[in-house]
């Protein structure tokens, strides 16, 4: 089997003379979670962003399962932003129909339970939830698909911990075992335990790339220790 | 995917333009029955308290009149901006559909409603001011008016009519994706991307005005010219019509293309 993602030589610059990525050469596996972990303006987002086709590489190439950027890998990516992108007049069920209508790997049933799980009512409107409910709506969505690759984008950023962990948790029991998980974010310890894999972004080159066991035995660390180590200001 | 695109793309439109264009025509038909009939039976006959309500209602179709003419063309823009250029765009863009089909999507929802609001609009004028003697003088007259334009005889109305309808959907088309390729174009700026599309849609609109204000006038003169007969007048329109037809074409193409170019290349999202 083809690896889930790979880039070569892949570099991103703005237009403003500073490359966001440079030269980043990377290849994942199947099945298993990976941490992409990296300070702020490190290119996280630049990186999560070319993979869903949301720029266009300045230089190199992305490949997912095989293919470039388009609407193959969009079949087999599932994306949670940063951002939020709900619709503030749109229901919950409104969304729950959309995702069913075009991705054909949703599975309605499951997102229903979660969402009933939560408490959240299919007929609540967006605008009327909370922001950290709104989160939990969208990573919903996105962990009811049944992907190849999930890339979360700060899943627990603007959550309260008990969520947290409902939210860990849902990642770890929604998904196949073929599946990867690529997450990134600054909350490291919480995640921590969940991680088979970290890649640690500086100045848009990956500095490492290594399973957490091979960290825990070579550096006898935390993962969240040799982030504090390896990016000390 | 694209079908499934147009219904979404409806439905985020019909939601403020449909109760837009049904108050327009209530007020009419209100309009009509309340005041217009009865000054047509007996005209002079309304009290002043009838007079100041005929004022405001007046005013209130007015109001109604312009809301649905710029009011559509503000919600086709603003919908097109929110769903490819703000946040949502982080979904949009990742739905298992082309660029193309977003685009093309959008530009035909754009435009059935751009051209609805248009026939919405006239017939919002037709239910006040169609009126049996109205409709009789131009039945008696019908004939002499199509020669008085310069017409031939056995011209007809249903032609001009056709032609203009034809028109109509041409430029709707065309005024939709100068409104995509604006908002595309205000996307190259860093900052302020809402102030660069509205910038961009006034040079634009300034650009095309002026060439097609050139052609136009070269087309005039043209035939003024070489006028021999008396069908000039009718040459006059067939030419200019036809000019114009094409350059509508041709610029909505080429809009087109640059929204589409700019779309899959130069997207970023902030």
């Amino acid at each position: 089997m083809k690896p889930i993602l790979e880039c070569y030589g892949l570099s991103k610059t703005y237009g403003n003379g500073q490359w966001a990525l440079s030269n980043l050469n990377l290849s994942l596996e199947r099945g298993q979670i990976v941490g992409l972990l990296g300070p702020n303006g490190s290119g996280k987002t630049t990186l999560i962003k070319l993979i869903n086709d949301l720029l266009v590489p300045s230089e190199g190439s992305i490949h997912i399962d095989g293919n470039l950027p388009g609407v193959e890998t969009k079949k087999m990516i599932s994306y949670l932003p940063e951002r939020t992108y709900l619709a503030p007049s749109w229901k919950v069920r409104d969304l729950v129909s959309y995702f069913e209508d075009f991705y054909e790997d949703f599975r309605r049933e499951r997102a229903q339970q979660m969402l009933e799980a939560l408490g959240i009512s299919l007929h609540a409107r967006l605008r009327a939830l909370s922001k950290g409910t709104r989160e939990k709506v969208q990573l919903v969505m996105v962990m009811s698909r049944e992907a190849s690759l999930y890339i979360l984008d700060e899943p627990i950023g603007g959550v309260d911990p008990a969520a947290r962990d409902y939210i860990l948790n849902t990642i770890l029991t929604n998904y196949n075992e073929n599946a990867t998980i690529l997450i990134s974010t600054h909350l490291i310890s919480d995640i921590e335990k969940i991680l088979d894999r970290v890649i640690f972004l500086q100045n848009g080159q990956a500095v490492l790339n290594a399973t957490v066991d091979e960290i825990r035995m070579e550096q006898k660390k935390s993962i969240d220790m040799l982030f504090r180590e390896v990016f000390r200001c | 995917m694209l079908g499934k695109l147009i219904k979404y793309d409806f439905k985020a439109l019909n939601r403020y333009l449909i109760a837009i264009h049904a108050m327009l025509l209530v007020t009419a038909a209100i309009g009509r029955f309340l005041f217009i009939k009865r000054m047509m039976q007996n005209p002079g006959g309304l009290s002043d308290v009838g007079l100041i309500i005929m004022s405001i209602g007046i005013m209130i179709y007015v109001i109604l009149f312009m809301t649905a003419l710029f009011g559509t063309l503000m919600m086709i823009a603003i919908h097109f901006y929110k769903n490819i250029y703000s946040d949502e765009g982080y979904l949009t863009h990742t739905l298992p559909v082309t660029k193309g089909q977003l685009l093309i999507s959008k530009t035909i929802t754009g435009s059935v409603w751009m051209f609805a609001d248009i026939v919405l609009i006239t017939l919002s004028i037709l239910i006040l001011v169609l009126y049996q003697p109205v409709i009789q003088e131009f039945m008696l007259y019908k004939d002499d008016m199509l020669a008085a334009m310069g017409f031939p005889s056995s011209f007809g109305y249903g032609k001009i009519f056709l032609a203009v309808i034809w028109l109509l959907v041409v430029s709707a088309v065309s005024n939709v994706v100068m409104l995509y390729v604006s908002i595309a174009v205000g996307q190259l700026f860093s900052n302020h991307r809402v102030l660069g599309a509205i910038v961009a849609y006034f040079s634009i609109n300034m650009i095309v005005s002026i060439i097609t204000g050139v052609i136009g006038a070269a087309t005039g003169f043209s035939i003024f010219v070489g006028a021999a007969d008396e069908t000039f007048l009718y040459q006059f329109y067939v030419k200019t019509y036809l000019v114009s037809m094409a350059t509508t074409l041709i610029t909505a193409v080429g809009f087109y293309a640059v929204a589409y170019l700019l779309m899959k290349k130069k997207l970023n999202l902030s």
